[in-house]
């Protein structure tokens, strides 16, 4: 059983809104019963904004204080590609250690950098000649801001993560842990507009043995950093 | 008036312009876009008529479409080689319909990276219009810096001054304007475009969630006006720095140059069609100010697509 602990470790988490308001326990499968050591326990977040409508690219980590024993991998490698002047994905989670390489699926040169305060870089400007050449190291937990310095429009982000209990809400805000071992965790959830410090907001949750739970989450966001893509007759402009 | 800045010919930009493009093969790391533009609208005193019977109105249709090129200099430092094509054509008044070319040269220098950094922007454009008669066709070298920034994701501030050299060819005698003998020792010039302005400029822009775009700016010109009249006065004549007969026109129509400032009040709404196109609605507002107390308004409103490709 997933229980919350109630114990709201950050009195924010009432100025966002942030509500366990179900859990759902379903029926565990034979295959659990008969791997009781590792079961399937999961979590199923669904993220809400304020309005009611899902919140898409929302990263959601569980945190703990002792070594993990996880069937998940993680992500150690990732790639995010430049396909009609955006980034694809627009947030990436990886495994600090991990690293991801920047190619670039389109007729024209980009230039990505970032100067986040967890990674700093940038590459040349390049084409799709360069194949997977560009690639960095992310060793640092914290979140990486990457744009593109001939697009201002184009903006990603890379989580990286803590541990490898790691998941991306879709685009029906929903954002799903599998494979969970049982015990203590913090749940942080982070969003690029999440009005919070560091975009992000933590609780306490101890999962136990083979339970499988929802949570809703209503989150307050602040509005976009991104700029407009499209041209304007009174700035007609590249960039 | 004289320009601040030492170009002392339309050529040297043009020929600056041209070496560019000739060198721009020898660096490698460029990206080609290209932009088009129809702006529909209505000019409520084309001619920049001084009273009622001269403040003619028209509807007008305009095309432009420019292609560029973008050097990556450095990281901070960007260059611009663009060429540009637009044609006007005029519903009512079919003698301002113009035809022009230009092009320019735009250096950007990003303080940082990131669409929140400073920038400061250097610009030369050199370019030709063409209208009905020569009288109206001039060749207009710009000079212009600007101060671009992003304060927030919905304010971005741009200020800036620019240069503008206008000049014409050289026209024959007008036998009209001889024959008005007001004052044999003072013999105008015929160039109605020979003329230098400098002008200040602000906008801000307020940039919705949804992505729409309000902007609102404000241009001061120092410099000079160029307008139409049927009944040339012995007033105008002493006041005028050009006059000849005015080619928009069938005849009747004399056109004028007098040194001028110019409040320039601009209001426009954009808003996005698509990933890289928009409609914008603009009004523009013109308060001329000239020599001897004379003074000209115009409006404009204007519809338009952009689309960057």
């Amino acid at each position: 059983m997933i229980t919350p602990t109630m114990i709201l470790t950050d009195n924010k988490f009432l100025l966002y809104r942030m509500k366990i308001q179900a859990f759902v326990f379903v029926a565990i499968s034979p295959f659990i019963l008969c791997a009781p050591a590792v079961s399937a326990q999961e979590i199923s977040l669904h993220l809400y904004d304020t309005n009611g409508s899902p919140i898409q690219d929302a990263v959601v980590e569980l945190l703990s204080d002792t070594a993990v024993d996880s069937t998940s991998t993680g992500m150690r490698e990732a790639q995010i590609d430049q396909m009609d002047k955006e980034f694809v994905p627009t947030v990436t989670t990886i495994v600090a250690g991990g690293s991801a390489s920047f190619p670039n699926s389109d007729d024209i040169l980009h230039h990505v950098y970032s100067f986040s305060s967890a990674k700093t870089f940038d590459t040349p400007l390049y084409g799709s000649d360069a194949d997977n050449q560009y690639r960095e190291m992310f060793n640092v937990p914290g979140v990486v801001e990457i744009g593109c310095n001939i697009h201002d429009w184009m903006l990603a982000y890379i989580y990286v993560g803590e541990s490898e209990l790691m998941a991306i809400s879709n685009d029906v805000g929903i954002a799903q842990l599998t494979d969970i071992p049982s015990g203590q965790y913090r749940l942080r959830v982070w969003h690029s507009r999440l009005d919070a410090p560091q975009n992000s907001v933590e609780q306490d949750i101890l999962i136990e043995v083979g339970r499988v739970a929802e949570l809703e989450l209503t989150l307050e966001l602040v509005r976009d950093r991104r700029v407009r893509r499209a041209p304007s007759a009174n700035r007609k402009r590249y960039r | 008036m004289q320009s601040p800045f030492p170009v002392r010919s339309p050529k040297l930009s043009l020929a600056l312009c041209a070496a560019f493009i000739l060198f721009s093969n020898s660096l490698s790391h460029a990206n080609v876009f290209s932009q088009l533009g129809v702006n529909a609208g209505h000019e409520s005193n084309v001619p920049r008529g001084q009273d009622g019977p001269h403040k003619e109105e028209s509807s007008f249709l305009t095309v432009d479409y420019s292609i560029a090129k973008l050097y990556e200099l450095g990281t901070k430092n960007t260059l611009v080689l663009s060429g540009g094509i637009n044609a006007t054509r005029f519903n009512e008044l079919r003698g301002f319909d113009k035809l022009g070319v230009s092009v320019a040269a735009n250096y950007n220098y990003k303080w940082a990276f990131g669409a929140y950094a400073p920038v400061l922007s250097l610009s030369t454009s050199y370019g030709l219009e063409e209208y009905e008669g020569r009288a109206r066709d001039n060749e207009l070298l710009t000079l212009d810096v600007s101060f671009l920034k992003r304060l927030s994701p919905a304010w971005f501030l741009t200020l800036g001054a620019d240069s503008q050299q206008s000049r014409a060819d050289s026209l024959p005698h007008d036998p009209i304007i001889e024959q008005f003998g007001y004052d044999p020792d003072r013999s105008l010039p015929f160039e109605l475009y020979d003329y230098d302005s400098t002008s200040v400029y602000g906008d801000i822009e307020y940039s919705f969630e949804n992505g729409m775009l309000l902007n609102a700016g404000f241009r001061r010109v120092n410099g000079f006006t160029v307008s139409s009249t049927t009944r040339p006065t012995l007033a105008l004549y002493k006041v005028a720095d050009a006059l000849y007969s005015d080619p928009a026109f069938k005849a009747g129509w004399v056109a004028y140059q007098l040194e001028a400032d110019t409040n320039e009040w601009s209001l426009g709404l954009s808003i996005p069609s698509g990933l890289d196109s928009s409609i914008n609605f603009g009004y523009s507002f013109y308060d001329i100010s000239a020599v001897s107390g004379n003074s000209y308004v115009n409006r404009i409103f204007s519809v338009s697509y952009v689309h960057n490709f």
